[in-house]
């Protein structure tokens, strides 16, 4: 039996084929990977045959592995012997496996040997075009048309070429030639080919400074191509670039609205955009749904969606969704949907949207289908989050962070969890985290510079705002980066980062910006080296009496009548309105003027309720009527002014907040906690809410982890009274029975408000409470010294119940 | 004498293949390298079979490295290295950004003297780089990169026979596998399977292999090396270990083929990464040590037991003065190098002259096109180093970096007479002119290229 089997083995051996046969006999089968396989043992052991590694490298490079294939092709072809084979594989392999020189060179001798050889030929010209030399390319280009007049690709080949060198006007005679070629009788082309390359010969005129006879033929094309878009969106890019808006409309409306237009998903979409950049949503949203419905397809409820997701509503959107994924699927009932045969990625971006819009049953049957365990974490934690389980939500996102650290949209969510449970200093890193990760993909970097202002941090906010400067690239964001820096530097008192901050200012577009700049830089040098430099700057300035220097004059007048000339400051204020009347921003200026002095205050006001009203959307003329308001006790009207500015700045949390602490000041508590809890929803992270809730919460009674969370949130970022801030979590803590931490809350009360009674008086009674009577009769004497307050009679009630203090006491001992 | 020396911490290399990316190490290899000595090193150039894998590991500060004394086990194949070889304790980079600093590690010359400061920068075709000097003396020579600022077009292919990056996707379908944290595609599984071809089709020859390593910079890693934790810190963490796994695949072959005891290995990096160490994150902002203290460490064709530790402060302009007198081979750049062989500390720890100061530089507008240069560079003198603004000398930042070496504490309040005296040697330096006549030759990046170098996290204007 042993021998039986010993037998069948020599002559299973003996009959087998060399390695190398069997791979080629795989290869012919196209089994790549398994020929490789084969090869590999036999290269390791015998790496110089230059016939094994022909094979071997072929065998790479058709199963998609130039960069390998590169190796043993080369020792292949640098053998003895004729090896015009390996050459030319070689040539490819290094081609596209990322040696673009070496298969130039490699290409270029082996085209000595073959000149009209079409594949080394296009190999070449693709190389060259790797390398930037176009030149080169275009010239092989050209070769491979005269060798194969026939082929498009190599006509459409040169006409990119041509672009890529910037010669425009050959471009489009080559755009001409390849249409010419396409309307011809050589071959039968799809009509929107057709009318692309019409549209590129027209592209090509405009690009060439012949405005009038592009559109022309722009025209033209349309008449012979109606309603295509890849002839419509050039043409509508042009008329847009050559300041013809209303035509790139009207165009738009006309083929995306014709008989052949309504049909083509393109159009609609491009028709939808068109309506919503002039800020026709609810046409646009009528075009798109109109589409979607008449066309009953799953690509156009899509678009739907994502129109929807633009503005933010997401049940619509998750409704949309709904309906592309139900005529994809062709089934009528989602409950018996098998969404496991949606892509993975799709379904985790659809069930997002879906906790968004609180449909979190339908999250959980959807999240069964999802198999990848990164995306059912994030969409676990983002269920807890908005469920209310901030730790398991974080736990979660840390745990999908392991293999997706750079997602900065679970990041921002990550820290609103660590935030929620009091965990701010992972809330911080989180924040950090995210703006590393994608500065464009949420406001994180102005939230964790605000928190660290908050914090009283300036140059930890610096930093982060700086590293989100460089980053970011919506310009919009950068003005607010490069205002709140400006501010920064000063409290920092470096000239040098001011002057950075001016400079990029000055850079921007918008003339806002660059006003913004010569007033900030005014500001820090009056700051850091007296009224005089600032004074010297601003009158450097050319056009300080400008629109644009409305607030650089602004602050000039009140140096300069700081130093005693009244007259002067404010004639050339008043001057320059007079030289631009329509100016709301000059307007301002002046009743921001006039408000400083007392006989003047009344005509400031109605200058700024003026320019309120001319420009209700200047954020400049509703923060300053706010301002004026404050003043005067009219609750309605400025809570009115400061809703208006929360409208126009939506990611500055301050508005929203003084519009709601001004209704609590003026007893409207009701209305005030409703907006005190919308604000906390929108900027969780804003302490001086937090503290305002807690306070709410302490006045009715309730002191549970949920105010405790607000004081402590508070007590961290409050910012406009942090000593109020950590008396309010002293407070909860002493509802709570937390004395030694109340104690600590109330000492840094105090040490934030030192002439402030409040904190002294129940800094008393926590004293009190833990049998430290000197200390707490002293406490009360404090807070009495320091004038009347709401406490005051249960203060002096207190302290008399103490009775005097023993007469060897030691002052000193009692306050360490 | 400034070598230490500790034991040997492993005599079995174990290594994880690709396709074993559980963290159990499934694949052992015995090193079958004879036991050497310091003093062995100068026999080296008199070998004629000898290979040299030079690995450059982008963004990888060496306080991250188990071998370097962080706590967290990032880098056991590296360790390994150091362990039976010399690791350079207090090693620092030329500068925070790529091409600069890789620009003076070829060289061997400080970024003010090869003048590549500035993203249309290229490195002179007139510098005499290791990898012609290597070819010159019988080499085969190839690299394989993936950081867009060592792309050919900058100058840093002269030398090479083959200068490849590595196309997608060339690891086997069912060994791929999906990388999130990246914005360039692609990871260094491409380079590592490309690398391991490369040995594997030359293992009967002499060659230099040249290999940039990207997913560290990347912040790179699987569920299997995500181990370390969930912040970004973490996950350069994580991305360490995953690199150092990739260059485990590669060594894994190197020993298989038995060509372990006829390749010298040099491992460094081009700089560090910050996190906020010094307020700015990430790298090519500042100077301070958490972005240039690096790693580097040579593995020779012999395991050395105990392994060398050397305390000397060193720079990446000494690494191919080093390893080319190793060789026995000249390094020439118009006889100019500012960088010194550490050899005669290796083998009869004597201390270069040069070696007590050092210098890296960054021109902070590198990206910019339209600005003026905005230096800022760092000066070591002895324990001492500056932080210099040439704009801003107020600020200025000194440190003992031999008490301090993270730099925190700044000292220039309290010592303002070494303050004056290294922003004078800071200055004089600045002053230098450029080996090459004219400076560095520029560029033109086309749109493509800049997208690829922005999706690497650069911000670079048009």
């Amino acid at each position: 039996m042993i021998l039986l089997i010993f037998a069948i083995q020599i002559i299973t051996v003996g009959c087998q084929k060399p390695p190398i046969q069997r791979a080629i006999g795989l290869m012919n089968q196209g089994r790549w990977e398994e020929a490789v396989d084969l090869l590999r043992p036999e290269i390791e052991s015998n790496p110089a045959d230059p016939d094994l590694n022909e094979v071997y490298g072929t065998a790479l490079l058709r199963n998609g592995q130039p960069s390998l294939a590169v190796w043993p092709l080369r020792r292949s072809y640098l053998a003895e012997g004729d090896r015009s084979d390996s050459g030319a594989m070689l040539a490819e392999a290094l081609v596209t496996g990322g040696a673009s020189q070496e298969g130039l060179d490699l290409v270029t001798e082996l085209i000595q040997a073959e000149p009209d050889n079409i594949y080394l030929l296009s190999l070449r010209a693709r190389a060259y075009s790797a390398i930037l030399d176009y030149e080169e390319a275009l010239a092989d280009t050209e070769r491979l048309i005269e060798l194969s007049p026939q082929n498009p690709r190599f006509l459409e080949q040169r006409i990119n070429v041509l672009i890529d060198l910037d010669r425009t006007a050959e471009a489009s005679d080559a755009v001409a030639a390849l249409r010419d070629y396409l309307e011809g009788d050589e071959g039968d082309f799809a009509t929107n080919t057709k009318a692309r390359f019409c549209g590129a010969e027209a592209r090509f005129m405009s690009k060439y400074g012949e405005q009038d006879e592009a559109q022309a033929m722009f025209e033209a094309c349309l008449v012979k191509y109606p309603a295509e878009a890849d002839l419509l969106m050039p043409m509508v890019e042009m008329l847009i670039e050559s300041g013809q808006a209303e035509r790139a409309s009207e165009v738009i409306e006309e083929q995306a609205s014709s008989k052949l237009g309504q049909p083509r998903l393109r159009l609609q979409v491009l028709w939808a955009l068109d309506l919503e950049s002039h800020g026709e949503m609810e046409r646009a949203e009528q075009v798109l749904r109109g589409a979607a419905e008449r066309m009953d397809a799953p690509q156009p409820w899509l678009e739907l969606a994502d129109y929807y997701l633009r503005v933010d509503d997401m049940a619509a959107t998750a409704d949309a969704l709904g309906h592309a994924i139900r005529l994809q699927l062709a089934g009528e009932d989602e409950e018996n949907f098998d969404y496991g045969l949606i892509p993975q990625e799709g379904l985790f971006q659809y069930a997002d949207i879906l906790i968004q819009t609180g449909d979190f049953d339908r999250v959980r049957r959807l999240m069964k289908s999802i198999e990848e365990p990164t995306f059912v974490l994030l969409l676990q934690a983002r269920l807890k989050l908005v469920e209310g389980d901030a730790r398991g939500a974080l736990a979660d996102y840390e745990e999908a962070f392991r293999s997706w650290s750079s997602n900065a949209g679970a990041r921002y969510l990550a820290a609103e969890a660590a935030l929620q449970i009091g965990e701010f200093d992972v809330a911080m890193n989180h924040y950090m985290d995210s703006l590393r990760a994608d500065a464009d993909a949420s406001d994180s970097g102005l939230i964790l510079a605000r928190l660290q202002v908050y914090q009283r941090l300036p140059r930890a906010a610096y930093d982060t705002l700086y590293y989100y400067l460089r980053n970011v690239t919506d310009k919009e964001r950068a003005r607010d980066i490069l205002h709140m820096l400006s501010q920064l530097s000063l409290e920092l008192g470096s000239l040098p980062s001011i002057e950075y901050v001016r400079d990029e200012m000055l850079k921007m577009d918008d003339p806002s910006s660059r006003g913004m700049a010569v007033a900030d830089y005014a500001h820090g040098l009056n700051a850091l080296q007296g009224a005089e430099a600032a004074l010297a700057y601003l009158e450097s300035v050319e056009s300080l009496d400008a629109p644009e220097n409305a607030q650089a004059l602004l602050f000039w007048s009140r140096l300069t009548r700081a130093q005693g000339d009244a007259e002067s400051s404010r004639d050339r204020i008043e001057a320059a309105l007079r030289g631009a009347p329509e100016s709301v921003e000059l307007k301002i200026t002046l009743g921001e003027f006039y408000l400083d002095s007392p006989e003047t205050e009344e005509q400031g006001g109605a200058l700024l309720l003026e320019a309120a009203e001319a420009a209700p959307d200047l954020p400049r003329a509703q923060g300053s009527l706010a301002n004026y308001l404050s003043r005067t006790a009219e609750t309605e009207a400025l809570v009115n002014a400061l809703d208006a500015s929360a409208r126009l700045d939506p990611t500055d949390p301050v508005y929203g907040f003084d519009a709601a602490k001004t209704l609590l000041d003026a007893g409207q508590k009701e209305e005030a906690i409703v907006r005190l809890g919308e604000h906390a929803e929108k900027f969780p992270w804003y302490g001086d809410t937090a503290t305002q809730l807690a306070r709410v919460d302490l006045e009715e009674g309730e002191f549970g982890s949920r105010t405790l969370m607000r004081a402590r949130l508070g007590s961290e970022f409050g910012f406009e009274d942090p000593s109020f801030s950590w008396e309010v979590l002293g407070r909860v803590r002493m509802a709570r029975g937390e004395m030694s931490e109340a104690e600590l809350a109330l000492i840094e009360a105090v040490r934030f408000g030192p002439m402030r009674p409040e904190p002294h008086y129940y800094l008393g009674t926590v004293f009190e409470e833990r049998d430290r009577t000197d200390r707490a009769r002293l406490a009360y004497e404090r807070a009495l010294e320091m004038g009347e307050f709401d406490e005051a009679g249960l203060a002096r009630q207190r302290l008399d119940a103490l009775g005097p203090a023993p007469e060897n006491l030691n002052e000193e001992e009692v306050t360490q | 004498m400034t070598v230490i020396v500790r034991s040997q911490m492993w005599v079995i290399l174990c290594l994880c293949g690709v396709a074993l990316l559980s963290m159990g190490c499934e694949d052992e290899f015995v090193d079958k390298r004879p036991e050497g000595t310091l003093q062995d090193i100068t026999s080296l150039a008199e070998r004629e079979d000898l290979n040299i894998l030079f690995v450059v590991i982008d963004t990888l500060r060496s306080d991250r490295l188990s071998s370097y004394g962080y706590e967290r086990e990032t880098s056991p194949v590296l360790d390994y290295l150091a362990g039976t070889g010399v690791r350079f304790a207090n090693h620092r980079a030329q500068s925070s950004w790529t091409k600069a600093s890789m620009a003076s590690l070829w060289t061997g010359l400080y970024p003010v003297r090869t003048d590549v400061l500035r993203h249309k920068d290229a490195l002179t075709e007139e510098a005499y780089t290791p990898a012609e000097i290597l070819g010159d003396a019988g080499y085969l020579t190839a690299g394989i990169w993936r950081n867009g600022w060592v792309a050919p077009n900058f100058g840093f292919s002269q030398g090479f026979d083959i200068y490849l990056s590595p196309a997608l996707n060339q690891a086997p379908a069912k060994l791929r596998t999906e990388a999130r944290a990246g914005r360039i595609e692609g990871t260094d599984v491409d380079l590592a399977f490309s690398a391991t071809e490369f040995i594997r089709t030359h293992s009967d020859q002499r060659w230099f292999l040249y290999l940039h390593f990207m997913d560290v910079h990347q912040y790179i890693s699987t569920e299997e090396t995500a181990i370390f934790g969930s912040t970004y810190s973490d996950a350069y963490d994580n991305s360490i270990l995953w690199t150092d796994r990739q260059l485990g695949n590669i060594l894994r072959e190197l020993y298989e083929l038995g060509l372990e005891d006829r390749t010298l290995i040099v491992v460094v990096s081009d700089h560090g990464e910050a996190f906020g160490e010094h307020g700015a994150e990430g790298h090519g902002r500042d100077v301070h040590a958490e972005v240039v203290l690096t790693p580097f460490i040579i593995s020779f064709p012999f395991k050395l037991d105990p392994a060398g530790v050397v305390q000397a402060q060193t720079e990446n302009v000494d690494v191919w003065p080093t390893v080319l007198d190793m060789l026995g081979l000249a390094s020439s750049n118009e006889g100019a190098v500012d960088g010194t062989s550490q050899v005669p500390l290796l083998t009869v720890g004597q201390v270069a002259p040069m070696q007590d100061t050092g210098f890296a530089q960054l021109d902070r507008n590198w990206g910019r096109i339209e600005e003026e240069s905005r230096m800022v560079i760092a000066v070591r003198d002895g324990p001492l180093r500056l932080v210099h603004d040439p704009t801003a000398p107020e600020s200025d930042l000194l440190y003992n970096v031999e008490l301090d070496p993270l730099e925190q504490t700044n000292i220039a309040e309290i010592d303002p007479e070494n303050l004056e005296k290294l922003k004078h040697i800071a200055e004089e330096h600045l002053a230098r002119k450029p080996v090459w006549e004219g400076g560095a030759p520029q560029v033109e990046i086309d749109e493509m290229h800049l997208k690829q170098l922005r999706a690497i996290g650069y911000s670079i204007e048009e």
